[in-house]
């Protein structure tokens, strides 16, 4: 090793220069793509994460509303969400394709980037109250109105 | 210069940048160590208690908020309790409170799928849990989707607040070996006044039935049907004798149509197998008839099972169950007629803590 290092007479200056940008480019890219993925994997995972706050607020709405139905008239009430998560907005609505449970209904929460989709349980409301409706995050609230027939998601 | 380099090239010593490749091996190690780790920093926000939370928290808010509701598709209702022995699928979601606006637990809907545990202070307090090792699989399901909770495990404890009036160590030590060690669990807790409910004893002046001879009679409407769901028990004590201090108890029948003479049919009365009596504690099951006198407690246990066999339809045919004790004469009665068993009907109010575990 040391008399490699020292003997300097056998190397190549274009083969150097050539190895060096191989290795460079090599590296870098490397370093770039698995740089992107773990950036992309933690987008994904922040946004999945972000969006099953916004369906548990949401969740929490409906069960709220439900739980101050009014005998006459209606209640409505407005829940303030980020217009954004990770810079792309999304579209909330009350699903009938529900992963927990077939044939009753759930929270769809779907952001632009990737086709991120996250589900909430309804914690079964919907088997006590009609639920429907649907709203997206462009204006940064969704309103909730609950009456005697249902509990509506429409755009605050 | 063009031979310089020719012969460089041929020249096989020395090809390697050892500084070059070490620096780029060092900051390649790095670099994965360093991705590494920040793909560790972000593994938290992945964790499973974040979203377990809410969707406890919600299930806890409806279950003592909520008095649930039962369909059947045309009939509907929130006493989920009546219809859970008959169809565990009619009820649609488990909510505790009573249907009288009181916004206190109904405790009959505790004891439909909970499992009751005896206070050793006082036998109006308990402490309920849910599920044990003895749940059913299929119940365990279909409690799950009634709470919302379905795809979850879950384990209930409701104790009252004052925890001196049961066995709180008992408790703990249930609600250790239910949830164990669990990762991702979460405990959310709510306080309620839970309303309890027990009937079944009667005072020997207050009994109705058929007065010569002496039979008498009780009565259990539809409506307190959960009441009986493990069986009937019921006590009669300060008996009311004419001219003596002994009477005999001989039979009991047990229908759901009786005669214009407060009367059931010969059919229906119970093998000795089928019904246990205590005499003042003692099992006298065995030596029907008996002799007892006015100061004794006698205690009648009809258990589900000999109910189903003599009254398979009862939650569907609408009708009521009736009892019918044969006694000697000396046995006094208050007149012809029934002896209502909502009459002994007796409500204790407490404070309850609801804690349920979620992971």
């Amino acid at each position: 090793m040391r008399a490699l290092h020292k003997d300097s007479s056998g190397q190549a200056i274009p083969i150097d220069y050539i190895l060096i940008f191989s290795m460079s480019v090599l590296f870098f890219g490397i370093m770039t793509m698995s740089f992107s993925s773990v950036v992309d994997n933690s987008t994904q995972q922040a946004i999945y994460t972000e969006l099953k706050d916004v369906g548990n607020q949401v969740s929490f709405g409906i069960t709220s509303a439900y739980l101050s139905i009014p005998v006459q008239g209606q209640s409505v009430s407005v829940i303030d969400i980020p217009k954004e998560v990770a810079n792309n907005a999304y579209f909330i609505e009350v699903s009938e394709d529900n992963p927990f449970k077939h044939g009753q209904k759930a929270l769809r929460i779907k952001s632009g980037y990737r086709d991120v989709t996250v589900y909430v349980p309804l914690s079964s409301v919907d088997e006590l109250v009609y639920v429907n409706g649907s709203a997206s995050s462009a204006s940064g609230k969704i309103k909730i109105t609950s009456n005697l027939t249902g509990i509506y998601l429409t755009q605050g | 210069m063009f031979m310089a380099f020719v012969h460089d090239i041929q020249n096989e010593k020395a090809m390697i940048s050892i500084d070059f490749l070490t620096g780029i091996g060092v900051l390649l190690i790095a670099f994965l160590f360093a991705s590494y780790t920040i793909h560790s920093v972000m593994t938290p926000y992945t964790g499973y208690s974040k979203e377990l939370y809410p969707v406890a928290d919600r299930a806890a808010t409806l279950l003592v908020k909520d008095e649930g509701y039962w369909t059947d598709g045309n009939d509907f209702g929130t006493e989920w309790n009546t219809v859970w022995d008959e169809n565990q699928t009619y009820v649609r979601k488990i909510g505790l409170i009573k249907s009288d606006g009181n916004h206190t637990i109904d405790s009959r809907k505790l004891n439909v799928f909970m499992e009751k545990h005896d206070s050793d202070v006082s036998s109006d307090v308990f402490w309920w849990e849910y599920p044990t090792s003895s749940t059913d699989s299929a119940e365990l399901e279909n409690v799950s989707r009634a709470l919302g909770l379905e795809g979850y495990y879950f384990y209930i404890q409701i104790r009252p607040v004052n925890e001196s009036l049961i066995n709180v160590s008992e408790a703990n030590t249930a609600a250790i070996d239910a949830v164990g060690e669990q990762s991702d669990v979460v405990a959310v807790t709510r306080l309620a006044t839970t309303e309890h409910t027990t009937f079944g004893q009667f005072n020997g002046a207050d009994l109705f039935g058929h007065a010569s001879p002496t039979k008498i009679l009780f009565v259990i409407e539809p409506e307190d049907f959960d009441l009986i769901t493990n069986g009937i028990t019921f006590t009669i004590s300060n008996w009311l004798f004419e001219d003596t201090n002994e009477s005999d108890f001989q039979w009991i029948r047990i229908g759901n149509v009786i005669d214009a003479d407060y009367d059931l049919k010969d059919k229906d009365k119970l093998k000795d197998e089928d019904y246990t009596v205590f005499r003042n504690g003692v099992d006298v099951s065995d030596s029907v008839p008996f002799q007892f006198n006015k100061t004794d407690t006698i205690k009648f246990i009809i258990p589900v099972s000999t109910l189903d066999d003599s009254l398979p339809d009862r939650y569907t045919s609408g009708n009521a169950i009736y009892l019918q004790l044969n006694v000697d004469s000396k046995v006094e009665i208050k007149d012809d007629g029934q002896t209502q068993f909502s009459s002994t009907k007796k409500s204790i109010k407490y404070p309850m803590k609801i804690t349920l575990w979620t992971w």
